[in-house]
């Protein structure tokens, strides 16, 4: 498996790497894992504004 | 004769009696445990017992009976459920329904209820965007003070200020109505059983007495309020207000959205605990899997080993 061997020498092999595969894995997981989960809730919500803070959300509708 | 048995008498009863073994001589008894203490007792005292245990678990029966009694006098009428937007487990507040409730409690129910847990500033980003809840907060008067003379001066509300109270205490409330204080309704929703949907019920529920029922002056009937005698007359009508995104103002709107504004008045974390609720199971379904298959791999050693006796040769 190159491609496997490949991935273990560039970001686990050396402790240096390994450390920064793990800061920046945590990093990218949060954001995606946050925003993803968000984006979730306010498509079961739609409609709602729920705790929106944009501006544009709390306009009162026109009619 | 009769005076050295009073005296071994005394003798004995001045070593102690009870308290030191007896002296060694032949028992009529071999000694033993005495496990029950009714075993002891004379017939008297069992009765005596047995009559005060009756009269204590009757006395307890006739107070519950007699509890039952007085709960089933107390005619409630128990609110229906209603089918809130928020009601699901994943489902978060109509904002543009809080926002209209605002309009609501600041239009009818200011009037006589305070909110004083809720600031000017707990609407930014729920009902209104900053700007408009510091004209909001501009609109009321603060007395603030004192200023550097010792004298309190008034000041339009800043964004920190709280809602402004009908009165400035409750003896004040009080006396205006006739009596009845009117409940502070920053956590009404939470502080009333049945919630929303007894406040909409309460709101909604307003009706002529039954025949024979006489209310006084200024009570007013409502089947659905502990006692069925309310002092607030009934606030909400059609068209009471218009609200300014355009909803047809009928009774029932302008209920449910109040009622969403308080629960979100009374639970403002209400949407944030369920997305967060909503994270911590996704992440739990992912954390779990990932220590239960760890858990196996860690433990597969032991679990295929095999522990055979020898006996020695």
């Amino acid at each position: 498996m190159p491609l496997r061997s490949r991935l273990y020498s560039v970001f686990f092999r050396r402790t240096s790497a390994f450390a920064l595969t793990i800061a920046l894995g945590a990093v990218v997981f949060e954001r995606a894992f946050d925003q993803g989960a968000d984006a979730f809730y306010e498509r079961l919500n739609r409609g709602e504004n729920c705790g929106n803070t944009s501006s544009t959300s709390m306009r009162p509708k026109k009619n | 004769m009769a005076a050295l048995s009073a005296a071994r008498c005394l003798v004995l009863r001045t070593r102690g009696g009870s308290l030191l073994p007896p002296p060694p001589g032949p028992r009529l008894r071999p000694p033993q445990a005495s496990m029950s203490s009714l075993s002891g007792m004379s017939r008297g005292r069992k009765v005596a017992l047995s009559a005060l245990g009756v009269l204590a678990a009757g006395g307890a029966g006739l107070a519950l009976a007699l509890h039952t009694a007085v709960s089933a006098s107390d005619l409630l009428l128990h609110p229906p459920s209603y089918a809130w937007s928020h009601n699901g487990l994943l489902a978060s507040l109509d904002h543009d329904s809080i926002r209209r409730g605002y309009q609501v409690y600041k239009q009818v129910c200011a009037a006589c209820h305070s909110m004083e847990y809720l600031a000017f500033r707990n609407l930014i980003g729920v009902s209104h965007t900053e700007a408009e809840a510091k004209a909001l907060a501009e609109e009321v008067e603060v007395v603030d003070g004192p200023d550097e003379n010792g004298e309190m001066f008034t000041r339009p509300g800043k964004l920190s200020d709280y809602f402004p109270k009908p009165y400035p205490n409750p003896e004040a409330a009080r006396a205006a109505n006739n009596g009845a204080l009117p409940p502070d309704l920053s956590y009404i929703i939470s502080a009333r059983h049945g919630g929303e949907d007894y406040v909409f019920s309460l709101l909604t529920g307003y009706c002529d007495p039954p025949t024979g029922v006489v209310m006084r002056e200024e009570l007013h009937y409502n089947p659905y309020f502990p006692g069925q005698a309310i002092t607030m007359a009934p606030p909400i009508y059609n068209e009471v207000l218009e609200f300014e995104d355009g909803t047809p103002a009928t009774m029932s709107q302008i209920a449910k959205d109040v009622c969403t504004f308080l629960r979100w008045a009374a639970e403002p974390e209400h949407d944030h605990r369920k997305r967060m609720g909503m994270k911590m199971l996704i992440m739990v379904g992912l954390l779990v899997p990932l220590i239960y298959y760890l858990k196996r791999h860690r433990w597969s050693v032991l679990k295929s080993r095999k522990i055979a006796y020898r006996p020695p040769k």
